[in-house]
């Protein structure tokens, strides 16, 4: 069932992200054609009109990079509050499926929906950058940079790596499972559920905020960061951390769609 | 063999007040019942506790002896009183969503009925009148071979022509031993159609009866009995 439900999840969703992604490669083509050397240089400033065309682009690329980020978490939490807690709940809600395969199918969807964001903005820069000499060789630098830090620290790059990129798959998920909480919560308020949804927001943002604070506190009382602390440590602590405030916002999500809903 | 739909002190109230209060009720398997009674009497309220939209207050209730659930969900087919149609979706979509969903799904009965009511296979949601909506909802809960058909005012938004469609597909869509449980207050459209009757009002079941026994001991047809027993 979960197939299924990933199946239509990206099905309603990818209608939106993918002419997005279509627009951000076109716009960064036009500009890598526009802002190649020789043909701006004997372009530019040419006429007002040439000259606001160039504006316009470079504009355009910026804005639709951007608007593809906010996309993404309007969708997410769209597909959320429309899919689920709005009309079309009635459908979603009575299909013979539990409700943690829906909230795994939503966030699984906007998971690789924002990874997908990513990639089009890093080819979007590569394909504005690979005109001037020397861009791949900054990224090539970068890479030495990073490598020598790794060793350094005493890691080795394939961890870090895998350590980095687990630490942003799982700081995703404690983010949607929030946003799928607060939803939730505010679902409970028996008016304003949106305005519940949004206070619900900021109370676990606060619980959020006065944990983590009470963690560095005993973890400066330990003496754990002096100058030789332990790195590896450090990042699996940050990672359990997270997963845990994600275990328990899914907790509460799938609790309240299980046992407190009320779709009125 | 046990109800299909029992309740039992079911229950449901929105902040202080009572939409549903203690209701005790068993509906038999293989009939065609009519939920019926005065807008706000509860009617929608039953219905969406019974698929598993609101939580019951207190109380139980159980479909084919178990809560509603994922395995309730599979043996129910329910149509709102409202749209839940995803707009972006087309005719075509929404079935081949039914069909991966529901394992009694019938496709090509489905099919047929979209053609008597003149509705394209690629026709989108989005362009569609709400009463030709209702009548894709109509179409999708009725080509499904459920053990519980609950409809909620399945007759309200359409057409009298399509109305006497409707209900004729209704006779002869669900099977010998599949309940039909219709909400509405057109009484005299139904009163053909059904076999049992079950009166609501502020939340409270008035009477349960069917439709032979009101007509020998009351003298009297469920359409003028309605009017009797809610008169205002």
């Amino acid at each position: 069932m979960l197939r299924k439900l990933l199946k239509y999840e990206f099905r309603a969703t990818g209608r939106t992200f993918l002419p997005m992604f279509v627009a951000v490669v076109i716009i960064s083509v036009v500009s890598r054609v526009l802002y190649s050397d020789n043909i701006s240089q004997a372009l530019q400033g040419s006429s007002w009109f040439v000259d606001l065309v160039y504006g316009m682009t470079a504009f355009m690329y910026v804005a639709v990079i951007c608007a593809m980020f906010v996309m993404a978490l309007i969708v997410l939490i769209q597909r959320f509050q429309k899919n689920l807690m709005g009309d079309e709940g009635y459908l979603m809600f009575t299909l013979p499926v539990r409700p943690w395969q829906l909230i795994t199918a939503k966030s699984a969807a906007a998971l690789v929906w924002s990874a997908a964001s990513c990639a089009v903005a890093m080819l979007a820069v590569m394909i504005l950058g690979s005109q001037y000499g020397g861009f791949f060789e900054g990224f090539g630098r970068a890479a030495e940079s990073f490598a020598w830090f790794c060793f350094e620290v005493g890691v080795p790059v394939p961890l870090m790596i895998f350590e980095i990129l687990l630490i942003m798959l799982v700081s995703f998920f404690s983010g949607a499972m929030m946003i799928y909480a607060s939803i939730a919560l505010g679902h409970l308020w028996p008016r304003h559920k949106n305005a519940g949804a949004i206070v619900s927001f900021a109370g676990l943002c606060i619980v959020m905020q006065v944990i983590t604070t009470a963690l560095t506190h005993i973890l400066d009382s330990i003496n754990f960061f002096n100058q030789d602390y332990n790195l590896q440590l450090f990042i699996w602590l940050i990672i359990a951390y997270l997963l845990l405030f994600t275990a328990a916002y899914f907790v509460i999500t799938n609790y309240i769609l299980s046992h407190r809903l009320n779709l009125e | 063999m046990t109800p299909i739909l029992q309740c039992a002190a079911l229950s449901k109230a929105y902040s202080s007040k009572y939409a549903l209060s203690a209701i005790d009720l068993a509906v038999n398997r293989g009939r065609i019942v009519g939920l019926l009674g005065p807008n706000g009497s509860g009617k929608t309220t039953l219905i969406k506790i019974a698929s598993g939209l609101l939580t019951p207050s207190g109380g139980s209730i159980l479909i084919d002896g178990k809560a509603p659930g994922a395995e309730t969900k599979s043996l129910v087919s329910y149509l709102p009183e409202r749209t839940y149609l995803c707009d972006w979706m087309r005719v075509n979509d929404i079935l081949d969503m039914f069909e991966d969903f529901y394992p009694d799904f019938g496709k090509a009965k489905s099919h047929e009925m979209l053609q008597r009511l003149g509705i394209g296979q690629t026709d989108r949601l989005k362009s569609m009148s709400k009463g030709t909506k209702e009548k894709v909802q109509l179409i999708l809960v009725m080509s499904r071979s459920a053990s519980l058909y609950l409809l909620d005012e399945p007759i309200g938004g359409v057409d009298p022509a399509a109305r006497d469609y409707i209900l004729r597909t209704i006779i002869g869509n669900y099977s010998e031993n599949a309940t039909v449980l219709i909400s509405t207050h057109l009484i005299s459209d139904v009163e053909s159609t059904i076999d049992d009757v079950i009166f609501i009002q502020n939340g409270s079941i008035k009477l349960t009866s069917s439709v032979d026994d009101i007509r020998e001991k009351h003298q009297k047809s469920v359409d003028e009995l309605f009017r009797e027993v809610f008169v205002c």
